[in-house]
């Protein structure tokens, strides 16, 4: 995710985007308590020798699905907040995508416990959340055939669904239109997908942010 | 009387199913040079 979204910023503008540092540090398979903040957002630590300035978390994406779990994200959200913040940096969500069949987790109102509980936690420490998993339900609403999401576990996302997210993500965090961006993830993308995805992104952080 | 009523009612379900509006609707740091991601698999 991080390389697409570096990669569109540098398409858009290599200038600007050249002193740009993003890095990941994901556990596959845990909740977002399993890391560890204190260190990860240490200066120096991941190679990167000024602070963070931006620290996006995402939870799980069945979270939202029971009281127990949406209170852990609460309250690890609330704790990494604190560390962030005391760092200098600031704080992002990033709302995940509601699973689609063959996911037991599917259900038509994933996403609707899933947006409520970002946007709740953001809301409640003051950040900025960004509505990635808007953006995959927009997009099937336009093209309901479009692959977004890996077909053995109606999960994770394929690279279609990483583009959109990553458009998603690039948008919110600079306040810029991904639309024409070149980036195409070294001509995976085909123009067509490229535009329209682009266009979802765009307009989906358009309307999430006014409404 | 009955239609003003119904129509408030499907106004109040249409705000109920919608979850609240996000507070911050900006970047809240001036094009962010560096980002870390924290989570799990999603963001391979």
């Amino acid at each position: 995710m991080h390389f697409y979204t570096r990669r569109i910023a540098l398409a858009a503008d290599p200038v600007w985007a050249k002193p740009f540092q993003y890095k990941a540090a994901t556990i596959a398979g845990s909740p977002l308590a399993h890391h560890n903040i204190e260190t990860l957002t240490e200066t120096g630590r991941l190679g990167v020798n000024k602070p963070w300035e931006v620290v996006i978390l995402q939870g799980n994406s069945t979270d939202a699905l029971s009281d127990a779990t949406r209170a852990a994200f609460r309250r690890t959200v609330i704790e990494f907040n604190e560390v962030i913040r005391k760092r200098g940096a600031r704080t992002a969500l990033y709302m995940t995508q509601a699973h689609v069949k063959p996911s037991q987790s599917a259900s038509p109102d994933m996403m609707r416990k899933t947006e409520e509980m970002y946007v709740s936690v953001g809301n409640e420490i003051g950040a900025l959340v960004i509505p990635a998993g808007l953006a995959f339900e927009e997009a099937y609403r336009q093209r309901p055939n479009i692959k977004l999401h890996q077909d053995y576990d109606g999960s994770h996302p394929t690279y279609l669904g990483v583009y959109l997210a990553a458009g998603t993500v690039y948008a919110s965090l600079y306040g810029k239109s991904p639309a024409g961006n070149t980036y195409d993830y070294y001509g995976k993308v085909s123009k067509d997908d490229a535009a329209f995805l682009q266009a979802v992104a765009e307009e989906t952080v358009k309307k999430f942010f006014v409404r | 009387m009955v239609q003003s009523l119904m129509l408030a009612a499907v106004l109040l379900l249409a705000v109920a199913a919608q979850a609240a509006n996000p507070t911050v609707r900006a970047p809240q740091v001036d094009t962010p040079q560096r980002v870390l991601f924290v989570g799990n698999s999603y963001f391979f």
